[in-house]
């Protein structure tokens, strides 16, 4: 995860935060220990609610083998986009991002083993298929809030000043890059909903209107969260120049990507199988509030 | 240049050795294991009295490929061919390849019957 950075020539701003060269030290032990601590708080802060969660649990066992690997290898590759694109060190290679996202993954399934076990939900009697499904689930998204922890917990390093920091806060980012990071927001803030069966069940249950209204609201609330509140870091995606247009083109691709979300959770956690398509589409707008939230706020708070 | 101290290198490496087992275990499993159905077995323990009347421990074994969810059984004591005594639990999961337990109660002693006749109701597949 830390590979650190170095100061060279405190005198010209633009040298103060560069990669490491072949003539640097190692990074200390202590910091390197921090980094790992906040990553630990950052990965029980996003999935706390989720190893919680009964449904959790019992997907752990319910889901087959093969869709349990697909879910490992997607969240893998989220990782990688997120490291890459907003993750600690924005400069780092591949091959750093690589192992920084090994790292991330194997501290997340370490988490999520050791509090389901200390919750006795993982025990020595259950089958070994189970004990593994249960850590997967739940691990995967402790490992991304690991990453999320590790680059956003942090307090700027010591030798950067405040513009330094400013300026990193303000890097523009490109629309892949909002839309990688939009993209694990969504899943870490409704990844812990998505699983439960109140979704399933206001599916079942919300009417036209209801759904009209989430629409709406959920619209509402992303135009409101990028353009018009004010909030960390969203300055920097704002045009100039501000129109309807864009103001409501944006937001509708935002909304876009949180119902692409929560519909693919839904697929995963078999939510679909079987269901009407009305019953789809319900259940995708109810989770899709909240997925919002995650492409809108915790993007700019993520990245 | 990827630069890490002897902390981050052994964090790495374990991790890296982790995915790699939990990969390979899920990949293995993928391929061997069949989407076959749930394959239910009852197994009856030893009865003993309480409360003035009898517990008999039962184990309900997974043997098939899928998880299930509220398993209906019943367990009935016979006398002489003749159906004497019923009991029924219902088991909220038992997922594949797994044993979960219970117990059921009889008024007459399990122990004294000819014979004890197990019965898989039902299920539902989630």
């Amino acid at each position: 995860m830390p590979f650190g950075c170095v100061t060279q020539g405190r005198d010209d701003p633009e040298n103060r935060t560069i990669p490491l060269t072949m003539h640097a030290p190692h990074p200390p032990i202590r910091g390197s220990l921090q980094e790992y601590g906040r990553g630990i708080a950052g990965g029980l802060l996003f999935s706390l609610p989720m190893l919680y969660t009964m449904e959790m649990w019992q997907f752990g066992f319910i889901l087959r083998p093969e869709r349990l690997l697909l879910y490992a290898v997607i969240s893998f590759v989220l990782l990688l986009g997120y490291n890459r694109y907003a993750g600690l060190h924005h400069d780092a290679s591949w091959a750093e991002v690589a192992i920084d996202s090994v790292e991330e993954m194997g501290i997340g399934i370490v988490l999520s083993a050791l509090f389901l076990a200390i919750l006795g939900i993982i025990t020595l009697d259950i089958a070994l298929s189970e004990a593994v499904g249960k850590t997967v689930i739940a691990g995967m998204t402790v490992a991304m809030g690991v990453s999320v922890g590790t680059a956003q917990l942090g307090a700027p390093p010591e030798d950067e000043d405040e513009a330094a920091t400013a300026r990193r806060r303000e890097r523009p980012s490109s629309f892949p890059e909002q839309l990688v990071v939009a993209f694990i927001a969504a899943i870490l803030v409704a990844g812990n909903i998505a699983p439960t069966d109140e979704i399933a069940i206001l599916g079942m249950y919300l009417g036209t209107l209801n759904l009209v209204a989430l629409v709406l609201l959920s619209l509402a609330l992303i135009a409101m969260i990028l353009f018009f509140a004010n909030f960390t870091g969203a300055g920097r995606h704002v045009p100039e120049n501000l129109t309807l247009a864009t103001v409501l083109g944006r937001s509708a691709s935002f909304y876009a990507v949180a119902l692409l979300v929560s519909a693919l959770m839904l697929w995963f956690f078999g939510r679909f199988e079987g269901a009407g398509l009305m019953q789809c589409l319900s259940a995708t707008i109810a989770l899709g509030l909240v997925a919002s939230f995650g492409a809108s706020a915790g993007r700019l708070l993520l990245q | 240049m990827v630069r890490k101290n002897a902390l981050e290198w052994s964090i790495f490496a374990v991790s890296g050795v982790l995915l790699l087992l939990v990969f390979g275990y899920l990949g293995y499993h993928a391929l061997t294991s069949e989407d076959e159905p749930a394959e239910i077995e009852i197994e009856v323990g030893v009865a003993h009295p309480q409360g003035g009347r009898y517990i008999l421990p039962v184990s309900l074994h997974n043997r098939g490929g899928q998880s299930v969810e509220d398993v209906e059984i019943e367990i009935s004591l016979l006398q002489g061919g003749v159906t004497t005594e019923t009991a029924a639990i219902t088991m909220p999961f038992l997922p594949r390849l797994s044993t979960r337990e219970g117990s059921v109660f009889f008024d007459s002693d399990p122990a004294q019957a000819d014979e004890i006749e197990t019965l898989v109701i039902g299920y539902i597949v989630p």
